[in-house]
């Protein structure tokens, strides 16, 4: 019974993370039905920025935001530089142009900080404490905390504003958004800076848990946060959590079923099972019209 | 002075021009109908005056100032709003939500919400699902959302494509039964329309369109007494009085 508590924790940790990065694709997909190729690449590289600054003794607060706001501000210029002057061509090529920028941003993090795998300042203690005569780790609790915190801010912000509802229709239909007089050129950088923000906040605390960050954590983390995205539905801002979590979940429990070796193979399996068996998704809201 | 002036607009998609040099206008409080079989061009000449695609050459002038190239944005802030063809409602958003949406560009927020509440009064159809998703609405509520939604923008002229798209009978009469209000009401509108009775039953002058060129264009009614126009786009033996098409496009009750 501990043990599947402590796994359970250890789950839905790992899967707020997988929820926080999986935001970025999902709403991204839900405007280009692209997925955003350097998303991973911009997490990364928010991840070693925010090392370097807690190396050189930026308080860790204020490094993690400015990590944060730098994955916000490289998703918009991706947007600029890759997206926005192919944004009507054939699909491919802004799926080539993303794939170009990804690279680019790769290439400089990997010349700054090396190809090697860093270890990470715990800016989370890992303490525990008693609860009932059960041991609870303290550092997946605070993880689970904080990403439930900034996809309700994040919720609050698109629900509750003007700027929020336009970006809602935006997602939903941009050619109609274009039409309300809603101003595309301005909504869909701030999509990226939401999805570049989250995405960093995301990769931080991943390699917070891990303790480790290298290069090409983008790729892995890209793997599992588009399955959690498909799992609860492209586009869907809070199918996109709820599938993070349910991966986090089934990763945990798959360690103790077929072993950790095989743990990363589960969103994969997600993957191929969602497009077989609901390709929409299980929260899917793709709601078709009749006539 | 015209509303809207289009004055030999050439316009299309990248290289390829699709409408070519077209002159085209609609006085205040006009209804005027683009006319023409599939693939002529009236959407192309509409998407032209809202901004989404370039103009390519000739001007646009709207209560005499030219608008040619402007952003959709400040377009629709000047008064011209388009409603698109398949009704592109926002499918997981409210009814109300929606209507919120069209009056994007306005500034007095709280005169939106009243808005809101007008037009739910007026579309009774809509006020009896404001909470849905539009998406779970039928076509014909979603076509009536759309035209509400863009009436949301306070227009000073509407143009509406193709709102007959994919639409039961019922749900057609319906429909234009709504745009024949809005003219009675002096709104400016121009209808682009494959179902040439219906829209002529509905506005005062029509264009009539043929590969990017206007082949055609008077009053409603002189179009309907002419012989080759009646036997092109009406078949030949249909016809009849414009009273007549005015009935059986709108019902028996107008
Ligand atoms: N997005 C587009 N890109 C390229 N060509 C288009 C596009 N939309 C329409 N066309 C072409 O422009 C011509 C006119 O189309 P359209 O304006 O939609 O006609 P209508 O609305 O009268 O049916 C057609 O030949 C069509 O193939
Ligand atoms: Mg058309």
């Amino acid at each position: 019974m501990a043990y599947v508590i402590e796994q359970l924790i250890n789950g839905l940790a790992v899967g707020s993370v997988y929820a926080l990065i999986a935001v970025g694709y999902s709403m991204v997909y839900s405007i280009l039905y692209l997925i955003n190729f350097a998303h991973g690449d911009v997490i990364t590289f928010g991840a070693f920025t925010a090392l370097t600054m807690l190396v050189i003794g930026v308080p860790i607060p204020v490094a993690l935001f400015l990590a944060c706001v730098l994955g916000a501000a490289l998703g918009m210029t991706v947007e600029r530089i890759a997206y926005r002057p192919v944004r009507y061509a054939n699909r491919i090529v802004p799926m080539i142009s993303a794939l170009g920028a990804g690279l680019v941003i790769a290439s400089t993090a990997q010349a700054i900080w090396g190809p090697e795998v860093h270890a990470f300042p715990q800016v989370i203690p890992r303490w525990s404490f008693e609860l009932f005569g059960q041991l609870i780790p303290f550092q997946p609790l605070i993880i689970i905390a904080i990403a439930v915190v900034l996809v309700t801010i994040a919720t609050i912000l698109l629900d509750y504003t003007r700027l929020g509802r336009a970006t809602k229709c935006v997602c939903q239909d941009i050619h109609a958004a274009q039409l309300m007089g809603i101003p595309i050129n301005t909504i869909v950088p701030l999509v990226y800076a939401i999805g570049g923000f989250l995405g960093v906040a995301g990769a931080v605390l991943y390699v917070t848990y891990f303790n480790a960050v290298y290069i090409q954590m983008g790729l892995l983390a890209t793997f599992k946060a588009w399955s959690a995205a498909m799992l609860g539905g492209v586009g869907n801002f809070h199918g996109a959590f709820v599938g993070g979590l349910l991966l986090g979940i089934a990763e945990a429990f798959s360690v103790v079923v077929v072993g950790s070796a095989f743990k990363d193979g589960v969103s994969l399996v997600f993957i191929v099972l969602i497009l077989l068996l609901k390709p929409d998704g299980l929260f899917g809201e793709r709601t078709t019209a009749r006539s | 002075m015209s509303l809207l002036e289009i004055r030999d607009v050439t316009c299309g998609y990248g290289h390829r021009m699709v409408i070519d040099s077209m002159s085209v206008t609609v006085d205040e409080g006009e209804g005027v109908s683009l006319l023409g079989h599939n693939g002529t061009g009236k959407s192309t000449l509409i998407r032209a005056i809202s901004g989404v695609i370039p103009v390519k050459s000739g001007a646009i002038l709207f209560e005499g100032k030219p608008v040619a190239n402007l952003t959709p944005d400040a377009l629709v802030k000047r008064g011209i709003v388009h409603v698109p063809a398949g009704r592109r409602v926002f499918p997981n958003m409210s009814v109300e939500h929606n209507l919120e949406a069209g009056a994007f560009t306005r500034t007095d927020r709280q005169e939106v919400w009243h808005d809101v509440e007008a037009m739910m009064e007026r579309f009774p159809i809509l006020g009896e699902r404001r909470k849905s998703a539009a998406g779970l609405l039928s076509g014909g509520e979603q076509q009536v959302l759309a035209v509400a939604r863009g009436l949301m923008a306070r227009p000073k002229l509407l143009m509406v494509d193709e709102p007959s798209l994919g639409l039961s009978p019922t749900m057609v009469q319906f429909v234009f039964g709504i745009l024949a209000e809005l003219r009675k009401d002096g709104t400016s509108v121009m209808l682009a329309e494959q179902n040439v009775r219906k829209a002529l039953a509905v506005t005062d002058r029509a264009y009539v369109l043929a590969q990017g060129r206007v082949i055609m264009d008077g009053p409603s009614e002189s179009l309907l007494s002419s012989e080759a126009f009646r036997e092109d786009y009406l078949g030949a033996k249909r016809g009849g009085s414009f009273g007549e098409l005015v009935e059986e496009a709108l019902g028996t009750q107008s």
